[in-house]
C-alpha cells in the first residue's frame, strides 16, 4: 500500500430516517481516499444504496438525511442540508446507477448526452474532449458511434457510456451502484478492469456498491460490510476476506458459492429485519450463532481492531476463521438410475421481423433419477428457450423430448395429465410466478387437486406437510405472496412444484434474484430434495458457483449450441472449450482474491489465516 | 366552522352525498309526486305557485311531478346498459388477448370500426330505423362503450397473460376459462373497473341526448332529456321546466364520476401499501 493518501470524500456519522422516524441507515462513517476503491457490501435491505445516494445529498421519497457531515476536499456539508449545492452533485461526485438500459435517456444520442452533462455543470463541451472521454472508457469515438442511440449499444457499451457520463465532469468521487449486475461475466470483468484503471490513473475515489462479495474482493482496497442499515465491519479487503471479524461477514463468505470445485454452500438462516422491526440489541443477534444475552439487550458499538480494521460485535474474538468449503458428493446416489428425460436433437427458434431466428440448435441431453444437469450460458444463449421447450411453453421446431422413454407432445396442452404432473417448472422470479391475489395455500393446493386429484381434506394435509418440507411455518398458509420475502416466495415456488410429486424439476435461474445467504439456503434445499426424493433436475443458470454447488453434469451453451459437456468436476477443473475457459477465468472468485492477497501479503499473519 | 366542514368533506364525500340524494329522489319521487306526470293538472304555462311548485308546461302538466318521475327510467336504463357493456366487452378483450392472430384481428378491427364511426350518428340511424324500444336503446348505448372497455381489458389481460403465474397454470394444463377466472380476472379487475365511472356517466349522457333528440324515450313519458327538449321554447315563461332537469342531469353525471374516482383512489391506496416497509410508503404519499 502507498503512503497516506489524501481523502477524496469522507462521510461522517450519516443517518437517514423515514418521516416516521425509523432509521434506514444509521451512523455511517466512511473515508474514501483518492485513487482507491471502497467496496460497500451487503444484502438487500442493508442500506447500501441509501448511503450511496446520501453522498449526492439525494433523499428518496419519504426519507431524509437527518444528521451527519460530509467532507469533500475543502468543502464541508452538514446534514440536514437545506439545499444541496449543484456544483457537487454530478460534478464533483458522480453517480452511476444500476441499470444502464433504464438510466440512459432513450432519445438522446451518445454525444448529446455527454455534451449536455458538461453544459449542465457549466463546462465547455468540446467534441475532442467528448471523444477523449469515450476513448478513456474504451468506447469507439468515430462520428457514427457518437450519433448512436442507447438502444443501439450492447449492454456492456451502455454501462461504459454510463461510466463515461459519470466521468464527463472530471469528478473527484465516483459512486458505482451495482453497475455490473445483469451483465455477463466476461463483460463484467472488462468493466471492473476499467474501474480499477480509472481510479488509479485519475486519482478518483471510488465507492463500489454490490451484493456480490466476490466482485469487490477482487476489486476494492477497502471493504465496508453493511447489515440492516449500519456498518458491521470495515477494513482492508485482504484482512476482511481472510479473517473476518464479524460473524455476518464470515457467514456471507461461507454462503458464497465457489466455482473452483464442487462444494456445498453454507446457508445463513433468517432474513434481514425490516426497518421498523430491528431488534433492540445487536441487529444481527437473531441470526447469529455466537449470540449471547448481551447481544440481545445491548447494541454493540463499532470498535477498532487495529487502526484500519473495525468491527461491531461483542464477541469478535470468538469468530472462527472461515471454514474450508465442504466438498460434496458428485456422483448420483440412486442405484441403477432410470433415464427420466431424454432430449434428442432439439431445435427451437423465435419469430422475428426478418423470419425465424434459431436460438437453440441440436440440443441433446439425458437426465436420470437423482441427477442434476446444469445448463450454463449467458443471456441470449438460448437456455431459457430450451427449458420452455421441454416444459411445453415454447413450441420447438424439430427434435424429440421423451419422458420416461415415451416421446411427448411439444405443446403442454396436448400432453396427458400424468405427463404434466411428472415434470414441474420452477420460475426465475418468485415475485412474478405467484398470483398476487391468491393466498399461499390456494397457490400450493391447486396442483394437488388439479394434477393429483386429491380431495379437499387430503390436499390440506398434504399442503401443510409441503410447507414443512420447504421449511416454512404454518402461519404462511393464509398470507399473500407480497407479505413474504424473496427467499420465502421461492420456497413457495418449490413447494408448488413438489406438490405435483414430480419426477423431474426444471429450475430456470431460480436463485438469481435472491441474496447470497438466501440463495445458499435454496440451493441446499434443492440439493437435499433431489437426493431424498431421487428427483431429476435440469438447472438453468449463468452462475458457475451455483453449478459447482448443485450439479452432477454440466452443459455449456454458446449461441444456442452445446459447446462443452462433462461431469461437474471435469468442466470446472479441466475445461476444454475456450469459451468455458473464459467464463471460468472471468467469474469473480473469493478464493482467487484470497490467493492473490496471500501471494501479495506473504505469510505475515499466519496465526489466524487458513485458506478459504 | 365552514373551514372545518370543508376539511371533513372531500370531493368524493360530496359526490357520494349528492349521488345518494339523487337516488333517493329517483326512488321516492314517484311516491310523493302531487299530480300525474302525464295528465293536465292545471292552467298551461302557469308560473310557480303553491299548487305547482315549478309551474306547469304547455299542456298544463305539473313540472314538479314530471321531474320527480323523470329520472327513474333513465337511471335504470343507464345502469342496465353499463352492465351490458362490461358483460360483452370483458370477454371480447380477454379472448382477443389470448388468441393473438385471426381472432384478435377480427375482434379488434371490429372495435376499431366502432371507434371510427361517430357513435351518436349511428345511434340516430339505428333508432330511427329499428324504432325506439327500450331494449334497443339499452343495447345501442351499451355498444358505444364496448370499444374502450374491451381495449382496456385486452391490454391488461395481455400483461397478466405473459406473467409466470399464468404460465405456471398453463403447465398444469388448466382450462382457459379457469385461468380467466382464477388468474386473470382478479389481476385485471382494477384496471378494467376503473372505467366504470366514466362508462356509467357516458351512458347517462348518451341516453339523455337520445331522449332530447327525440329518438329515445317518447313523449309523453316523463324524462329529463325530453323535458329539456319540450320546454326550451317556453323558457321565458317557465324557466324551471328546463333549468331543473338540466341541473339534475349535471349533478347526476358529476356525482357518479366523482364518487367512483374517490372509491378507486381509496382501494388503490389500500393496494399499494406494502407490509414490508409500510411507514416509508405511508409517508411518501
Amino acid at each position: 500500500m502507498t503512503a497516506a493518501r489524501t481523502v477524496a470524500l469522507s462521510l461522517d456519522d450519516i443517518t437517514v430516517t423515514t418521516r416516521s422516524g425509523d432509521s434506514i441507515v444509521q451512523n455511517v462513517s466512511i473515508d474514501i481516499p483518492a485513487g482507491s476503491i471502497v467496496g460497500i457490501v451487503g444484502e438487500s435491505g442493508a442500506g447500501k444504496s441509501t448511503v450511496a445516494l446520501s453522498t449526492l445529498g439525494y433523499e428518496q421519497a419519504g426519507t431524509a438525511i437527518s444528521s451527519g457531515r460530509m467532507h469533500l476536499g475543502d468543502r464541508e456539508v452538514t446534514f440536514p442540508a437545506k439545499a444541496f449545492v449543484s456544483d457537487i452533485r454530478g460534478k464533483r461526485i458522480a453517480y452511476v446507477p444500476q441499470e444502464p438500459a433504464v438510466s440512459l435517456n432513450p432519445s438522446t444520442r451518445v454525444a448529446a448526452s455527454l455534451i449536455s452533462m458538461r453544459r449542465l455543470h457549466g463546462m465547455d463541451a468540446d467534441i475532442s474532449y467528448i471523444r477523449q472521454i469515450l476513448r478513456s472508457v474504451h468506447l469507439p469515438s468515430d462520428p457514427g458511434f457518437l450519433r448512436r442511440y442507447p438502444h443501439q449499444l450492447s449492454g456492456g457499451q451502455q454501462q461504459r457510456l454510463c461510466l463515461a457520463l459519470g466521468l464527463a465532469c472530471e469528478p473527484e468521487v465516483l459512486v458505482l451502484d451495482e453497475i455490473t449486475t445483469g451483465l455477463d461475466v466476461v463483460t463484467q470483468e472488462a468493466i471492473l478492469d476499467e474501474v480499477r484503471r480509472l481510479a488509479t490513473e485519475r486519482q478518483i475515489g471510488v465507492i463500489y456498491i454490490t451484493h456480490d462479495l466476490a466482485v469487490v474482493a477482487e476489486l476494492a482496497d477497502r471493504l465496508v460490510v453493511m447489515y440492516a442499515g449500519e456498518i458491521v465491519e470495515s477494513g482492508p479487503t485482504s484482512e476482511v476476506i481472510r479473517r473476518p471479524a464479524h460473524p455476518y461477514t464470515k457467514a456471507l463468505i461461507e454462503a458464497a458459492p465457489s466455482h473452483r470445485r464442487p462444494s456445498r454452500v453454507r446457508p445463513l438462516d433468517g432474513i434481514v429485519p425490516a426497518i421498523d422491526a430491528r431488534p433492540s440489541g445487536c441487529f444481527f443477534a437473531p441470526r447469529c450463532p455466537l449470540a449471547t444475552e448481551i447481544c440481545r439487550t445491548e447494541h454493540p458499538e463499532l470498535g477498532d481492531l487495529s487502526d484500519k480494521h473495525s468491527v461491531r460485535c461483542f464477541h469478535t474474538e470468538k469468530v472462527e476463521p472461515v471454514l474450508e468449503p465442504q466438498l460434496r458428493e458428485t456422483g448420483i446416489l440412486v442405484e441403477d438410475p432410470k433415464v427420466l428425460l431424454a432430449i434428442d436433437e432439439l431445435t427451437a427458434s423465435h419469430k422475428t421481423k426478418n423470419g425465424r431466428l434459431t436460438v437453440a440448435e441440436s440440443i441433446s441431453l439425458q437426465i436420470t433419477e437423482g441427477e442434476c444437469v446444469a445448463l450454463v450460458g449467458e443471456s441470449g444463449s438460448g437456455k431459457t428457450t430450451i427449458a420452455r421447450s421441454i416444459i411445453g411453453l415454447h413450441t420447438f421446431d424439430s427434435g424429440t423430448v421423451s419422458l420416461g422413454g415415451e416421446p411427448i407432445n411439444p405443446a403442454v396442452r396436448s400432453r396427458t395429465r400424468d405427463q404434466r404432473r411428472r415434470m414441474q417448472f420452477i420460475f426465475q422470479n418468485p415475485r412474478g410466478s405467484l398470483n398476487p391475489k391468491q393466498t399461499i395455500q390456494e397457490i400450493v393446493t391447486r396442483p394437488l387437486t388439479q394434477l393429483r386429484g386429491l380431495g379437499r381434506v387430503d390436499a390440506e394435509r398434504e399442503f401443510f406437510s409441503l410447507l414443512d418440507e420447504v421449511r416454512l411455518p404454518t402461519s404462511t398458509a393464509g398470507k399473500l405472496p407480497r407479505e413474504l420475502s424473496g427467499g420465502e416466495r421461492q420456497r413457495i415456488g418449490i413447494a408448488r412444484a413438489l406438490a405435483a410429486q414430480p419426477d423431474l424439476l426444471i429450475c430456470d435461474e431460480v436463485t438469481s434474484s435472491l441474496d447470497v445467504s438466501v440463495q445458499a439456503a435454496v440451493l441446499e434445499l434443492l440439493r437435499e430434495l433431489g437426493r431424498d426424493r431421487g428427483l431429476g433436475m435440469l438447472f438453468i443458470t449463468h452462475d458457475l458457483g451455483v453449478v459447482a454447488s448443485i450439479a452432477h453434469e454440466v452443459l455449456v451453451l454458446l449461441k444456442g449450441r452445446i459447446c462443452e459437456r462433462g461431469s461437474v468436476s471435469d468442466v470446472l477443473s479441466k475445461p476444454s472449450h475456450d469459451y468455458t475457459k473464459s467464463l471460468l477465468f472471468s467469474a469473480p472468485s473469493l478464493q482467487r482474491a484470497a490467493d492473490r492477497i496471500g501471494i501479495l501479503k506473504g505469510d505475515e499473519d499466519e496465526d489466524r489465516t487458513r485458506t478459504i | 366552522m365552514i373551514k372545518w366542514i370543508g376539511r371533513q368533506l372531500s370531493a368524493g364525500g360530496v359526490s357520494l352525498i349528492l349521488l345518494l340524494l339523487l337516488i333517493a329522489l329517483v326512488i321516492f319521487g314517484p311516491l310523493i309526486a302531487p299530480y300525474s306526470p302525464t295528465e293536465s293538472a292545471g292552467v298551461p304555462l302557469s308560473r310557480p305557485s303553491g299548487a305547482h311548485l315549478f309551474g306547469t308546461d304547455t299542456l298544463g302538466r305539473d313540472v314538479l311531478s314530471r321531474i320527480l318521475l323523470g329520472g327513474q327510467l333513465l337511471l335504470i336504463m343507464s345502469l342496465a346498459s353499463t352492465v351490458l357493456t362490461y358483460l360483452i366487452a370483458i370477454p371480447i378483450g380477454m379472448i382477443a388477448a389470448v388468441n393473438k392472430g385471426v381472432v384478435d384481428d377480427i375482434l379488434m378491427r371490429g372495435v376499431d370500426v366502432l371507434i371510427a364511426l361517430p357513435a351518436m350518428l349511428v345511434l340516430l340511424v339505428v333508432l330511427s330505423a329499428a324504432g325506439s324500444g327500450i331494449p334497443i336503446i339499452i343495447i345501442g348505448t351499451a355498444i358505444v362503450r364496448i370499444p374502450l372497455v374491451s381495449r382496456v381489458t385486452r391490454a391488461a389481460t395481455l400483461e397478466v397473460f405473459s406473467s409466470e403465474y399464468v404460465e405456471s397454470a398453463l403447465t398444469r394444463g388448466e382450462r382457459i376459462w379457469s385461468i380467466f377466472i382464477r388468474e386473470v380476472m382478479p389481476n385485471i379487475k382494477e384496471a378494467v373497473f376503473s372505467t366504470v365511472g366514466l362508462s356509467f356517466t357516458a351512458a347517462v349522457l348518451i341516453m339523455s341526448s337520445l331522449n332530447f333528440l327525440g329518438v329515445g324515450l317518447q313523449p309523453p313519458s316523463p324524462d329529463w332529456g325530453i323535458m329539456i327538449s319540450e320546454n326550451r321554447s317556453i323558457f321565458e315563461m317557465n324557466p324551471y321546466a328546463v333549468l331543473v332537469p338540466t341541473l339534475l342531469l349535471a349533478i347526476l353525471t358529476v356525482s357518479i364520476s366523482g364518487t367512483w374516482d374517490s372509491f378507486e383512489r381509496r382501494s388503490g391506496a389500500k393496494r399499494t401499501k406494502t407490509p414490508v416497509v409500510p411507514k416509508v410508503r405511508a409517508s411518501a404519499r
